[in-house]
């Protein structure tokens, strides 16, 4: 039974200048308890979709195409059934912990208020809070939750974020970016926080990330974004060991591990899109037709699929 | 905190002396302190010449042969003391420190009031302004608070006392002592920094609901009202606290015009009475009680800061 299912979606933002085409005809599906990873660079719409999916975008922003969310279409959910998924069945990590957090507010409240919000009595609410942070590994609990969000550093906030993302035991949770701007210790942390989730929540877990070494070390499957559309979509493994589009190749070869290998070039700018590939400019294996025809995914039959007119074999 | 709280005192202190030194001297600068002028004014008329005798009197009643700094140490050295602020040199034998105790209630009573109408009015209407962004109640508020922007006080007191007092006949012109008499002076004081709180508030709750807090706020589930009171209004509050802080202390300093106009009995009309009667000593008075309100309330905001926003701690 799959849990979540996009398909089409296409997410534009009309600005003075033109339109700013951010997610175009973005499909994949996620099954209860499967970790997805959405990779690729900044401003490859991995963060639009996440925010199409639980209704963040701005009102300006213009969304066709179908989520499908248990058995319900979202982008046409009245508001008032979206609010009430909001936090209990779809919840967020948000990007920039530092900002999504109230400054007035204590951390333990934080948490708390969507007890509170639910009906729970104050006390029980924070005491229910102080296990959450207990359970991101945010001790002493109870200092912490007298304490405010800037006494607390990066890596900690990111976590009281993360424990309010758990704290409904939400069937779908979107984590967008949660290692941006982390320290290297903080992040690893933040890794063995959304390790832990992914085992005791059983929940499925949409990562949203440019960092390569967490999306291989969490995700079951991968899709890689490229000026707003998924360019491969596959088994983690698959898509680590053995890339098929060329961007993917560029990108691996890019990590350190690897030897930081740079792509040339940009990718091109959403509001003026080539007719071809979006990839082709930049492209080694470039032929004619990657200049005039658009390609398609094309699903292979190891459950994956790929945009490309010359993929590499894998 | 405390030790905070001690150097602000300390610089409360200095700046209240600073400030009665310049009112002192620059005063005593301005002709029309000598025992001539002040005799001509009160014991003998403009025109007369004054004897000798009533000079000696005049100028030993207030020191007036003393060296300047030691005039002033006396004045400084009675307010401590005793809270002696000295003799008017208009209404004779009077102290100083009775038509200052006399004045600063009704000042006090109009500043309070027109205060309340600022926070009354201003914030609930800011609030409602920026969450109906755009809508129709959000134009008519805007409209109306570049209106009363734009028009002076007095001008606004003029036309309150057209309409309501002459045409009307709801309320007495001038005058003070019952709740009729508060409701215009008020008005008139208020309207100005109640449309420039409004306009503030609104821009402050815009800016607010769109920080990343709110949104995520949205994504934890919970309802608007909620978001809007214990999130939004709590953030965008703290700037109005600045505001609001400064229109207090110019309420209670500044209302010399309206305070004129409607013969309210204050600290302004004290002033501009003791300035057309050359009378030193209580304008020198008004001065330092001025700026001691002014200062207190400016040490009110930044210790109300403290209790409400959390990030600022003082030491």
């Amino acid at each position: 039974m799959t849990l979540l299912s996009v398909e089409g979606l296409n997410v534009r933002f009309p600005t003075g200048d033109g339109t700013v085409h951010a997610s175009r005809d973005v499909s994949f599906s996620m099954e209860p308890g499967e970790v997805l990873g959405l990779v690729g660079e900044t401003g490859s719409g991995k963060s639009v979709i996440g925010q199409a999916i639980i209704r963040l975008l701005p009102a300006s922003a213009k969304i066709s195409g179908d989520i499908f969310f248990d058995g319900q279409e979202l982008t046409r959910l009245p508001d008032q059934r979206m609010h009430a998924l909001r936090g209990r069945t779809i919840s967020l990590v948000p990007q920039n912990p530092s900002g999504s957090l109230d400054p007035l507010v204590r951390n333990g409240m934080q948490i708390a208020e969507i007890f509170i919000e639910r009906g729970e009595k104050k006390q029980a609410a924070l005491d229910a809070a102080k296990n959450l942070l207990v359970a991101v590994g945010l001790i002493p609990s109870d200092r912490i939750a007298r304490e405010y969000p800037h006494e607390l550093s990066g890596g900690m906030r990111q976590r009281l974020t993360t424990s309010i993302a758990i704290a409904e035991h939400s069937r779908l949770i979107i984590a967008d970016e949660p290692t941006k701007g982390l320290d290297y210790h903080a992040r690893e942390t933040t890794a063995r926080v959304l390790a832990g989730i992914r085992e005791r929540e059983q929940a499925s877990l949409l990562l949203i990330t440019h960092d390569l070494y967490l999306a291989e070390r969490l995700c079951d499957r991968i899709a890689v974004l490229y000026a707003g559309e998924i360019i491969e979509i596959g088994p983690a493994s698959q898509v680590f060991r053995n890339p098929r589009h060329p961007y993917t190749q560029a990108l691996i070869r890019a990590m350190p591990k690897n030897g930081l290998v740079p792509l040339e070039g940009q990718s091109p700018s959403l509001m003026a899109l080539p007719m071809g590939c979006s990839f082709a400019s930049r492209c080694s294996f470039m032929s004619d037709r990657c200049c005039t025809d658009h390609p398609g995914l094309i699903q292979d039959d190891r459950e994956g699929g790929v945009r490309c007119h010359n993929p590499c074999s894998g | 905190m405390h030790y905070y709280l001690a150097k602000r005192l300390g610089f409360l202190v200095l700046t209240i002396l600073a400030a009665s030194v310049l009112a002192f001297v620059l005063l005593h600068a301005v002709p029309g302190g000598s025992a001539e002028t002040i005799a001509r004014h009160t014991l003998v008329g403009l025109e007369d010449s004054v004897s000798d005798e009533v000079l000696t009197q005049v100028s030993q009643q207030y020191n007036l042969a003393d060296p300047l700094w030691k005039q002033y140490i006396t004045w400084l050295s009675g307010i401590v003391m005793r809270g002696d602020f000295g003799a008017s040199f208009v209404y004779l034998d009077t102290p100083v420190a009775s038509l200052l105790s006399l004045a600063i209630i009704p000042t006090l009573v109009l500043a309070c009031t027109s205060m309340l109408i600022v926070i009354a009015l201003g914030i609930p209407l800011g609030i409602y302004s920026a969450i109906h962004e755009n809508s129709p109640g959000d134009l008519v508020i805007r409209c109306a608070t570049v209106v009363s922007i734009a028009f002076p006080s007095f001008w606004v007191a003029l036309m309150l006392i057209l309409v309501f007092s002459l045409t009307l006949d709801w309320l007495p012109v001038t005058g003070y002592g019952t709740p009729a008499n508060l409701v215009l002076p008020a008005t008139a004081l208020a309207l100005h920094p109640t449309a420039v709180v409004i306009r503030i508030v609104r821009t402050s709750m815009l800016d607010t609901l769109g920080q990343q807090y709110i949104t995520f706020a949205i994504a934890k589930g919970l309802s608007f009202k909620n978001i809007v009171w214990n999130h939004a209004v709590r953030n965008a509050l703290i700037p109005v606290v600045t505001l609001l802080g400064v229109y207090f202390g110019h309420l209670l300093a500044g209302t010399v015009i309206i305070e004129n106009i409607f013969a309210w009995p204050g600290i302004g009309k004290l002033l501009v009475d003791g300035v057309f009667s050359h009378d030193i000593p209580v304008v020198t008075s008004c001065i330092v009680v001025i700026v001691t309100l002014f200062l207190l309330v400016n040490l009110g905001v930044d210790l109300l800061y403290h209790v409400i926003d959390p990030r600022i701690r003082y030491e």
